[in-house]
């Protein structure tokens, strides 16, 4: 589904480089999920990027062969000036999915009222995450990238959101970043450690974990 | 029906024709682009629903300054017996080159948050650009021409063909210079004032407003360069035939046009990665 083919990422940093990916190469097959640890500045948010195609490895290649999602809840690609409802008409249309549907199922989740009518940019960060994890959910995506969030907003709400993923769980798979173990084995059935501009790929979570535990010794 | 969800992307499956793909790839990018232009035309200028109509008022507003400014000073023409249609034949091809030129240069960077959907390409922005500049060019000379109409300046030319293909040629440029503006511009940010600052050198030696036929053989060499020159001198040819200031080489617009775009493009996708970290 995914395919890391002898990929390579840096950064140039205050004259340092910084290797996220040394010449790696990796497949996320389909029908798995992968939770990805690493330590602080490891680069994993970077590889989520490159994984979703929203950065380029400076070689090597990346081929995707499923819908992939943006990562879950963000609102980065959300326009300020729109109001939530001609932000959502846009992420429809885009991804072509019925307009009307999409629209009606995140005003339903979202439960903001009369702000889906208001420019995103009045919206408080609550609101906000509300729109964005929904807009997520309304799209059916074949992978979701998750970088930390799974869910947002106060006690019900974060039900709400574990259901409705729940859903999606059940016919889609999760590349998922965090540095919380237990979320990890919760969603995971692979894991992986990034470190070094290597990925260690585990058949298990829990093996993960051990090698993330000794990292951070 | 849902449509299509996903670029096809990967190694192409046996069964799957390339036709059919191509096919595919095409609705799916035309779907993009569609609600990109959309976007691009609701958020260009604040939030307002007279966005788009404010950026077509800019090169109306331009161009109208510069035939008033002219029709006010000029005494006599260098050809023909009007003013109104010397200055408009002059001004209207520059115009047509500066604002697609110039407006597509900010088409990744004013979309650029649009990049965090991974199915959005920076070539889908690009496009989107083009067809939305396309079209309002097309919108301004047609205002143009009704407000020239109102002042009872007849436009009528030699042939309606020659016009049509002069203005198209002209947009063409602009749009092709601007495709190679939009790389550029993400990779050095100062572009725009450099590119503004070359416009402003091609309006001085375009013979907009003063022919140049008392130059030297050589100094007219050098203005041949000029591509706005030539879409000057083009449009001028529909209403005055063949009065040439330089030997008129359409060649020379729509090679430079295409090149333009060629390169743009190509920068696009070889760049692609630091386009998108700019």
């Amino acid at each position: 589904m995914i395919r890391l083919d002898q990929v390579f990422k840096y950064y140039r940093t205050h004259g340092h480089t910084k290797v996220i990916l040394d010449h790696v190469s990796m497949e996320f097959r389909s029908g798995n999920s992968y939770g990805i640890l690493g330590i602080n500045g490891a680069g994993k948010s970077t590889m989520m990027k490159l994984l979703a195609g929203t950065e380029m490895p400076n070689s090597g290649r990346v081929r995707r062969d499923a819908r992939i999602s943006w990562p879950l809840g963000f609102a980065g690609g959300l326009h300020g000036k729109m109001t939530g409802r001609e932000n959502v008409q846009f992420v429809a249309r885009v991804y072509g999915q019925n307009v009307r549907r999409v629209v009606d199922f995140v005003e339903d989740f979202a439960e903001i009222g009369a702000y889906m009518d208001v420019p995103f940019q009045h919206y408080s960060s609550g609101m906000g995450q509300r729109l964005a994890f929904g807009l997520s959910m309304a799209v059916d995506f074949e992978v979701f990238l998750i970088d930390e969030v799974t869910a947002v907003g106060d006690a019900r709400f974060q039900r709400r959101c574990h259901e409705e993923f729940e859903k999606r769980r059940a016919r889609s798979d999760i590349i998922m970043v965090s540095h919380a173990p237990t979320t990890l084995m919760e969603y995971c059935n692979r894991g992986i450690v990034l470190a070094n501009g290597k990925l260690h790929m585990f058949s298990n979570v829990e093996d993960a974990v051990e090698l993330y535990k000794q990292l951070n010794d | 029906m849902e449509l299509s969800l996903e670029r096809p992307s990967g190694r192409p499956s046996e069964r799957a024709s390339v036709l059919r793909r191509a096919g595919v790839a095409f609705r799916v990018q035309a779907r993009i682009v569609g609600a990109v232009i959309l976007r691009d035309m609701r958020t260009r200028f604040g939030r307002s629903h007279m966005s788009f109509l404010i950026s077509l008022s800019w090169p109306l507003i331009h161009v109208m300054i510069i035939y008033f400014a002219f029709v006010q000073v000029a005494k006599v023409v260098p050809i023909g017996s009007s003013a109104g249609v010397f200055i408009a034949t002059g001004a209207l091809p520059y115009i047509l080159v500066l604002y697609p030129g110039r407006l597509l240069t900010l088409a990744i960077i004013q979309n650029q948050q649009t990049l965090m959907f991974p199915i959005i390409k920076t070539t889908d922005l690009i496009l989107a650009r083009v067809v939305v500049e396309f079209f309002s060019a097309c919108i301004v000379v047609l205002m143009f021409g009704a407000v020239l109409t109102a002042l009872d300046v007849d436009i009528v030319p030699q042939g309606w063909a020659e016009v049509a293909a002069a203005i198209f040629a002209s947009i063409y440029l602009g749009l092709g210079l601007g495709v190679l503006n939009v790389i550029v511009m993400t990779l050095f940010r100062l572009w725009l004032v450099v590119f503004i600052g070359i416009m402003a050198l091609f309006w001085v030696t375009a013979g907009a407003t003063t022919l140049k036929l008392g130059l030297s053989d050589e100094a007219r060499a050098i203005l041949s360069y000029n591509p706005v020159l030539h879409s000057v001198i083009w449009l001028r040819t529909a209403y005055f035939g063949d009065f040439s200031e330089i030997p008129l080489s359409k060649s020379y617009i729509l090679g430079t046009a295409t090149v333009s775009m060629f390169l743009g493009l190509v920068g696009d996708r070889l760049l692609r990665g630091r386009v998108l970290m700019a």
